[in-house]
């Protein structure tokens, strides 16, 4: 009798255990059929989206190319090939580094009073080169150093020399 | 083992079930969620309806799925809360006692508080989007209408997702242009409102984008009742304004059972405490979502950040700790504003809708209060985000309590 109540517990537990086990497969079971549910949600949502930003992103794409944009990019590449195949990694370190003294740069040669003052040279260098005569005589040279168009332009120019020459002593 | 009893499997009852499964301790708490239908319904998406974008297919899943194993799901109805005696009955008349309840009922429309919305014209000549079958028979009725004057009328505030009207309009302003009717579409807004929006900054960017749409408003008016063989709708100063298709967002009303168990207001809202959304009455029930009376707006993204406090809160209570966690009333919409573009608007209860950058301030990618396609592609996401993140209780990256950050004018006064 008490050897068929031991069996009888045995078969139990045995029954309990694969209740347990069929539980735990139905539960996985149950998590994976949700997580294939999101994927296919997730399908059907970027499809939508994709659907809805396609005609926006190819009149983009049309844009970028017509502007050269994409050419530019095509370019990018073979320009950090050329810098990192022309460069040593020290160089590149050292440009890095310079580049909020090159910002800096940038900000002061962009002033207003810097960017016309390189317009007035630019300008300037345009009409000496349209309106010079090459051949002039020493004695029409002296004359025109003379005129106050050059005692101004000289002016500038010593008061450049000393900036630079100041600056490059303080440094 | 106690009894932790959810009422409603809609969003703050599924996301709340999904959270305590793994914050409380399953050997000592048993988690039964009540809800009268088997079907889950992501409201955002009835919007789209009307315009053919989503079927109701599209928006109804089984509840089940998105509950956690570990719940119990009952789909019943419930007669009344016995809050005095800690249970719940239902209308088959069985009883279930509980140690703590949360109550996420939500609200619904009622057409019927308002005199001549609902009878045989209703979802012929007038309609609602807030229901599957309102939007669809707006869907049906829009294939075929020649045009007219289409009136959006508000009934009354508070209502679910409160730029749902104008979104609504804004869809119905490009669906015209595209079908080529635009200019035989008159389209009006009626609102007991002073303006588009409950709050000025969004309603002077909002209403600039009515204007901007040759899209009328008529604000601060009092809907009386609804002339459906004359087809127009009389103020209470019997002002008169005339449609042909009538667009309606009627009354919204909490849960009869909560009318009937004595834990409403006048239209069935839960006092609730505004920071630890506890209930004003009975310290073990907890209220989240639509079905508090909060000034806080009734949208599911108020639940998701509702969710994160009263978990925090929920867990306090069950250990018996003070209850810190605070509510900051954080609302977060995206706003569609037709042509494939939207707004995001982002606010709380002491901070109105500003311009900037969500979710990273200067980065975004979404910009605020500003109209941009990404919004649009945005609120299309949402709906994945929506069924397997917030459902499932997952952590999203944006904090419960609304943040200053990114976004670029001061507080409102």
């Amino acid at each position: 009798m008490a050897l068929a109540v031991v069996e009888e517990t045995k078969v139990q537990n045995q029954f309990d255990e694969i209740n347990r086990k069929l539980d735990a497969i139905a539960v996985e079971i149950e998590q994976q059929r949700r997580f294939r549910l999101a994927l296919e949600d997730l399908k059907d949502d970027l499809t939508l989206v994709s659907k809805a930003a396609f005609p926006e992103v190819s009149r983009m794409a049309a844009e970028m190319e017509r502007k050269g944009y994409l050419r530019l990019a095509g370019q990018m590449g073979g320009i950090a090939d050329a810098m990192v195949s022309s460069h040593s990694s020290e160089d590149l370190e050292q440009a890095r580094a310079s580049i909020p003294q090159l910002i800096g740069f940038l900000r002061q040669l962009t002033r207003p009073p810097v960017l016309e003052a390189l317009e007035v040279i630019v300008n300037g260098f345009g009409e000496v080169q349209s309106s010079a005569q090459p051949d002039v005589s020493l004695r029409t040279l002296i004359g025109e150093m003379n005129s106050p168009e050059a005692r101004r332009g000289w002016g500038i120019l010593i008061r450049f020399l000393r900036v630079i020459g100041t600056r490059k002593a303080r440094m | 083992m106690r009894r932790l009893i959810i009422l409603g499997g809609g969003t703050g009852g599924t996301m709340m079930a999904n959270k305590l499964v793994k914050a409380l301790d399953p050997g000592f708490w048993r988690i039964t969620v009540i809800d009268s239908s088997k079907t889950h319904y992501y409201q955002p998406g009835f919007l789209f309806m009307p315009f053919g974008l989503y079927t109701a297919r599209d928006v109804m899943k089984p509840r089940r799925d998105f509950l956690p194993l570990e719940a119990e799901l009952l789909i019943a109805e419930v007669d009344r809360i016995e809050a005095e005696h800690n249970r719940v009955l239902l209308k088959d008349g069985s009883a279930l006692p509980y140690d703590a309840l949360i109550i996420a009922t939500g609200a619904r429309i009622r057409p019927d508080q308002t005199d001549g919305l609902l009878d045989d014209e209703w979802h012929k000549s007038k309609f609602d989007f807030y229901t599957v079958e309102g939007a669809a028979a707006l869907r049906t009725a829009l294939q075929s209408w020649p045009g007219g004057r289409l009136v959006v009328s508000v009934v009354e505030m508070p209502i679910k997702c409160p730029v749902a009207p104008l979104e609504f309009l804004f869809l119905a302003d490009s669906y015209f242009m595209e079908l080529g009717i635009r200019d035989k579409v008159y389209l009006h807004l009626v609102t007991p409102l002073p303006g588009a929006f409950t709050k000025p900054i969004a309603t002077a960017v909002l209403g600039d984008f009515l204007a901007k749409r040759n899209i009328n408003i008529t604000p601060e008016f009092g809907l009386a009742r609804v002339d459906s063989e004359q087809k127009k709708l009389v103020g209470w100063d019997e002002t008169e304004i005339p449609y042909d298709l009538l667009v309606s967002i009627p009354t919204n009303m909490g849960d009869e059972a909560i009318a009937r168990s004595g834990l409403g207001d006048e239209l069935n809202f839960i006092p609730t405490d505004r920071h630890s959304l506890q209930s004003k009455a009975f310290p073990n029930i907890f209220v989240l979502g639509d079905a508090t009376n909060l000034p806080a707006s009734k949208a599911g993204s108020v639940a998701h950040f509702q969710a994160e406090i009263l978990t925090e809160n929920f867990v306090a209570f069950a250990e018996g700790r003070p209850m810190l966690a605070s509510f900051d009333g954080h609302a977060n919409c995206f706003i569609e504003s037709g042509n494939g573009k939207g707004l995001l608007i982002d606010f709380n209860y002491d901070t109105e809708p500003l311009p900037g950058a969500f979710p990273l301030p200067g980065v975004g990618p979404f910009p605020l209060l500003d109209e941009t396609r990404l919004n649009h592609y945005g609120k299309l996401m949402f709906r994945w985000i929506y069924w397997h993140v917030l459902l499932r209780g997952q952590e999203l990256p944006i904090g419960a309590h609304m943040s200053m950050a990114g976004k670029t004018a001061g507080k409102a006064a």
